[in-house]
């Protein structure tokens, strides 16, 4: 497990809540219960945190969640708990997951790949434990393409992820370059904040769940 | 709340908070560089310190408002004040601290107004990737 990304979100979880998520988790409530209210199967969520998600789950729902701070998941089971079906918490790095092949039905994000080291590798390992034609679906903020915002995040960059998150990361080539089929790329607000919605191919190239309702 | 109306009140909010912050950001900088340096120096000082200077104007905004939304115009808010603060020279100009911070106040409405408008282009843009 990387120790330094699992000291740094185990320095922040005490703080967290307040000054990090309380405030962005209100502004992004809509978007985030609009995107997390695909969830159906066999669920697999990262990152836990402190649970501040877990209030926009649609209910009834089988959720396994991962976090690579256990500090966070301290705050994250009282939250787990309160909701009205099941999640399982699990101390686990993404980029080195326990679970066998083609084990979940859809993975979500929240926020994840600004944080994990190696990204790239981490997105491989979703799609080794996602199943052919599984879906992707990730709320995440990204670097941006454009002037003087570009600049902007990559001078925030340095002093930011020594403390949390980058501000810079291209996550939407990652998820194209980890393998997975681009479905659909949503802008929350300019491009920084966003969904990306991706599944993994069927090994023969055959239907998917997407092509066969329709673009969702 | 409609979602069109919690849109609305996010956009004053940052806006407010640009204002704020581009008048602060302004006011102080104005004493930063000596009136001998050439503009050119003193315009990228500007920018540097008033990056700098609007650190804790957003994460103060961010608390209420959120971290990244806020961020982004703040600091370009206060990037653009600097840049005014520090060329306009008071003591030649004979303008004072408060005169500075009107200008520091209409760069960050300018500033918040121009982001509004490039979300707006950017997301009317549909889906992309």
């Amino acid at each position: 497990m990387a120790r330094s990304d699992r000291d740094k979100w185990n320095r922040a979880a005490p703080t967290y809540d307040t000054i990090v998520s309380q405030a962005a988790e209100r502004r992004w409530a809509a978007y985030k219960r609009g995107l997390f209210g695909g969830m159906e199967g066999l669920v697999l969520f990262l990152s836990a945190g402190t649970g501040m998600d877990f209030q926009f789950f649609p209910p009834a729902r089988r959720i396994v969640s991962l976090d690579v701070s256990e500090r966070m998941l301290e705050r994250a089971a009282e939250r787990a708990q309160r909701y009205d079906g099941v999640i399982e918490l699990h101390q686990m790095d993404v980029r080195r997951l326990g679970f066998a092949d083609d084990s979940f039905d859809q993975v979500y994000t929240s926020c994840t790949f600004c944080s994990v080291s190696d990204p790239l590798r981490g997105l491989r390992e979703l799609y080794r434990v996602l199943r052919p034609g599984g879906s992707l679906r990730m709320f995440e903020h990204t670097g941006s393409r454009w002037f003087p915002f570009n600049l902007m995040l990559s001078a925030c960059t340095p002093f930011s992820r020594r403390l949390g998150p980058e501000m810079n990361r291209p996550t939407v080539d990652t998820v194209r370059e980890a393998g997975f089929a681009m479905h659909r790329v949503t802008h929350h607000y300019l491009d920084v904040l966003k969904s990306i919605e991706a599944r993994k191919p069927l090994p023969s190239g055959g239907a998917s769940r997407w092509s066969a309702s329709g673009r969702r | 709340m409609t979602p069109v109306r919690r849109r609305w009140l996010y956009f004053a909010g940052d806006l407010i908070a640009s204002v704020c912050a581009g008048a602060l950001v302004a006011a102080t900088t104005g004493s930063f560089v000596p009136a001998e340096w050439p503009p050119w120096s003193a315009m990228f000082v500007g920018m540097a310190v008033g990056m700098i200077l609007s650190i804790p104007c957003w994460l103060a905004a961010g608390l209420l408002l959120g971290m990244i939304e806020p961020m982004l115009q703040i600091m370009l808010a206060g990037m653009l004040a600097g840049m005014v603060g520090t060329m306009v020279d008071p003591p030649n100009a004979g303008i004072g601290s408060w005169a500075l911070a009107v200008l520091g106040a209409q760069c960050g409405l300018g500033t918040s107004l121009a982001v509004a408008g490039a979300d707006f282009a950017l997301r009317r843009g549909g889906p992309s990737g």
